[in-house]
């Protein structure tokens, strides 16, 4: 009776190995069809509910131009992914804001300003996670190139005397830009 | 009239007593001067205060050396002791593990150690550094307390590089200030040189690989090995199982051939003739065993009852009695009636029911 009980629970795990061997070949044969899908175009890719394809999305919009959309996109995929996605989200997210940035360049500084710092904070928060990210740091890189952030004349020239004027901002009876 | 000429006369004498006494005093002060200042240049005393010139006011009496005046003295010492003192902040500056100074880019972990030790006693932090950004270069990502080996605590600080300069110069980490558990000590490090150096150039090359800004991480595939590694292990463990069950499939048969009634009967006939007496014997003896007393053709209900596995068998073995009767009393062989197949029959239906 004993050996009919540990056949019965036998039979049983042979079922359940059997139900979960065709899960997994089901979820296996899911991401086989997806890397083929994106192996063939972002577009095909985005079409599937996968954060993977959440993310082809998101670059299909970024390539069509949309930048409100894609931003949308990858803010979305930054709050649920995690590790290599997450990753590369970030990075992506701020070479959205850095090729905005550079459109408008050094000319119109007010507009680039702006979006040099949001891809900044993007790739330093990337930088956080993967120190070696070496495209991360390239970029990072020509964004402090576009708005550098220089050492303040506090901090670099010889100390002030005291109650001295900091700036000429801040001199009495002197307005810049007026007579 | 005579009494005021005598008045002005101690008036003007009190006068001429006065000039000469400060005319003196003068030459005095003016004489020391040079020499003092001939001393200074002699021994070059840095903290020497200047020497006045010209008149000098003397100054106050030293307290200590006029006990004379006992009645304003001791207002003083007891305002002395109304104010604490003002706490004395000491600096401790501990052995900091010497970093590489050198050879750093932008994004790059520096990692600052400083042992929690002085005059070979344990330093006790108040709290640890707060993890911001320090400066213009560096961020403070993490700050912790280690021990190493030889047990001794380490402050463990990496300071991440988030900003680069246009060319390779030195930088500095910057300097710890940070208040210990023993009040009005504080621990103290300078800052450390390091030499950090850009990526890019100013002006991008344009060429493969060197342009503007490196291109987007394209849509990830599907990492598959997962799945597959689920679905290997599936079947691993499937295909385990079912050996398992098939070996206790074959011990059951097995046991139940060594152990069931019918079964050794099965074993036993055949290696006997098939007509021979001693196969009945043993087929009788079988259906003792299982009802546990003997069995003939009155009492069959009771191996029914004992073993309904036999039910399906009921005629055969009514038969079978039958003919044992002519079999064994009559002595003649009866057709129709084969011990070893009914036997067989029941072998099957006992392992069945209970192997």
């Amino acid at each position: 009776m004993k050996l009919r009980s540990v056949a019965s629970m036998l039979a049983v795990g042979i079922a359940v190995s059997v139900a979960v061997a065709a899960w997994e070949g089901y979820r296996l044969s899911k991401a086989r069809d997806f890397n083929r899908l994106v192996d063939s175009g972002i577009d095909a890719a985005a079409t599937q509910d996968t954060p993977q394809a959440e993310f082809a999305r998101a670059l299909s919009l970024a390539a069509r131009n949309d930048y409100e959309g894609a931003v949308r996109a990858y803010k979305d995929l930054s709050r649920s992914s995690d590790g290599d996605l997450l990753q590369s989200v970030l990075y992506n997210l701020g070479n959205l804001h850095l090729r905005e940035a550079l459109q408008f360049g050094p000319e119109s500084i007010g507009k680039s300003l702006p979006l040099a710092e949001l891809a900044k904070s993007s790739y330093r928060e990337l930088l956080r996670l993967n120190p070696q990210h070496w495209d991360a740091k390239y970029n990072l890189e020509r964004a402090l190139r576009l708005a550098p952030e220089r050492e303040s004349a506090i901090e670099e020239g010889p100390p002030l005397p005291q109650n001295s004027e900091r700036a000429v901002t801040t001199m009495k009876a002197f307005t810049l830009g007026l007579p | 009239m005579p009494s005021f000429w005598r008045l002005r006369l101690l008036s003007a004498c009190a006068a001429l007593a006065l000039v000469c006494c400060g005319a003196t005093q003068a030459q005095d002060t003016n004489a020391a001067a040079p020499a003092a200042g001939a001393d200074s240049n002699a021994a070059a005393a840095p903290g020497t205060p200047p020497q006045p010139t010209g008149y000098v006011i003397p100054p106050p009496p030293d307290p200590a050396a006029a006990p004379a005046e006992p009645a304003a003295a001791p207002a003083e010492p007891a305002a002395d002791v109304a104010t604490p003192p003002a706490p004395a902040i000491s600096a401790v500056n501990p052995e900091v593990d010497p970093l590489r100074p050198f050879g750093y880019v932008i994004g790059d972990i520096v990692t600052q150690r400083v042992v929690l030790e002085y005059d070979g006693k344990p330093l006790e932090l108040g709290a640890l550094p707060p993890l911001e950004r320090t400066g213009n270069w560096f961020e403070r990502r993490d700050a912790r307390v280690e021990r190493d080996a030889a047990g001794r605590r380490w402050l463990v600080l990496d300071y991440q590089i988030i900003n680069v300069p246009e060319e390779l110069r030195a930088i500095e980490l910057p300097a710890l200030d940070i208040e210990t558990a023993v009040s009005g000590r504080r621990l103290q490090t300078t800052p450390m040189p390091l030499t950090v150096a850009p990526l890019t150039p100013n002006v991008v090359l344009a060429r493969a690989g060197l342009e503007e800004m490196r291109p987007d991480d394209p849509a990830p595939h599907i990492d598959t090995a997962p799945y597959e590694r689920g679905l290997h292990a599936a079947l691993y463990a499937g295909a385990l199982l079912v050996a398992l069950w098939a070996a206790l499939a074959l011990l059951r048969q097995f046991n139940a051939r060594r152990r069931l009634p019918f079964s050794r009967a099965q074993r036993d006939i055949a290696r006997l003739d098939a007509g021979s007496i001693e196969a009945w014997r043993r087929l009788h003896r079988a259906l003792d065993d299982t009802a546990g007393q003997v069995v003939r053709d009155h009492n069959l209900p009771l191996l029914l009852a004992r073993a309904p596995w036999l039910a399906p068998l009921e005629a055969d073995l009514r038969r079978f009695f039958e003919a044992s009767q002519t079999r064994f009393f009559a002595d003649r062989a009866v057709d129709g009636v084969e011990p070893r197949t009914l036997c067989a029959q029941a072998a099957k239906l006992e392992r069945s029911a209970l192997a």
